[in-house]
């Protein structure tokens, strides 16, 4: 599969300030046996100046074996957040869209999957899989026999 | 041909001052009668039992299912229920975690053994989340606690409404519905506790 790198895309300051995330749904549900919490519903994250949007967004705790009643909650020990459904993450002039897109906490990246398209102005890339490595600020985009890694950028014109 | 006209002028206006005084009559009566009843209502019988400082455990094969507190308990036998001030239901989960329901005021129903409580209903939920709310419906059968009234959900990281709540008890799953809006902050990775 091709890979490319490109430049920084949405999401690239996100999740890493330690600013709250605002999140708005129509339903809230805790399953603390499975370590789950799905919001449902008009899923709208907010985080400074990153807007995320989908029809759910489920966080995953992770298990760490002997906390069957220990005090700490889980969002001390996410896992993953999965955010699934006309997936679309905007901060700024970027903007990245999706049919999934999966934020692994503790490697600080998201996965985009499902049509992943992300442009910044006319500049625009797409392919099979996008995956943008939070603390480097860097993405790769992996392509497919289907669906080929496919990049319009617009080089800064010299005046 | 006048007088006739008169006539029936005064005929009509006659009627009408009978049908309005038949009406007004009607009114004050429906009035004065719903005025009785909301007395008759408002003022229940007396307890059959008042007790001070009550203490209930309910146990099942053993174990303790919940503790209900309460300042004052009074039993009314007809209505099978027990009207409770100062309540305090402490629910033992399988876990061995506990929930606490605190509130003003409480209804044990004798039969079921649902409890309502009403008047600044407080969850302390485990994992250091607490739960506010007008009123909250533990039922014994189903094991659920849910409540219909605006919810505010507090933790060492979240912070949360929405407009009805529902908990699961024996499957430790929550869930919150309508106009949810959550606050949440997350540990960054590094501080995060050892996988």
């Amino acid at each position: 599969a091709e890979k490319k790198s490109v430049s920084p895309i949405p999401g690239e300051k996100a999740l890493k300030s330690d600013s709250p995330l605002h999140i708005a749904s129509d339903r809230m549900e805790v399953k603390q046996n499975e370590k789950t919490i799905l919001f449902e519903g008009h899923v709208v994250v907010q985080q400074d100046d990153l807007t995320i949007t989908g029809r759910t967004l489920k966080v995953y705790a992770a298990s760490t074996g002997t906390e069957k009643n220990s005090q700490s909650s889980m969002m001390d020990k996410i896992d993953r957040i999965e955010i699934e459904g006309d997936v679309k993450i905007s901060q700024q002039d970027k903007v990245a869209t999706a049919d999934k897109a999966v934020y692994y906490h503790v490697e600080q990246k998201i996965v985009l999957m499902g049509n992943p398209v992300v442009s910044q102005g006319a500049d625009k890339v797409q392919g099979r899989l996008i995956t943008l490595y939070i603390a480097q600020g860097r993405s790769v985009v992996e392509g497919g026999a289907q669906t080929p890694v496919q990049a319009v950028l617009h080089p800064a014109r010299k005046d | 041909m006048m007088s006739s006209r008169k006539l029936l002028q005064g005929l009509v206006l006659t009627l009408a001052l009978g049908l309005t005084s038949v009406l007004m009559v009607g009114i004050w009566k429906g009035k004065t009668m719903k005025e009785q009843r909301v007395v008759e209502e408002s003022e229940p019988t007396e307890a059959e039992m008042k007790l001070t400082d009550m203490e209930y455990t309910e146990m099942q094969e053993g174990n303790r299912i919940w503790t209900l507190k309460a300042s004052e308990a009074n039993y009314f036998q007809d209505e099978q229920k027990t009207l409770l001030t100062s309540v305090l239901l402490t629910l033992f989960l399988k876990s061995g975690e506990e929930i606490y329901l605190k509130s003003q005021k409480g209804i044990l129903f004798a039969g079921t053994r649902n409890i309502e409580l009403t008047d600044s209903v407080e969850a302390t939920l485990p994992q250091g989340y607490t739960l506010s709310t007008e009123k909250a419906f533990y039922n014994h059968e189903a094991r659920t606690i849910q409540s219909e009234s605006l919810i505010h959900l507090t933790g060492p990281d979240v912070d949360l409404q929405g407009k009805r709540w529902q908990f699961h008890i024996p499957e430790r799953e929550g869930i919150i519905e309508g106009g949810v809006r959550a606050t949440v902050v997350f540990l960054p990775p590094k501080s995060q506790p050892s996988q």
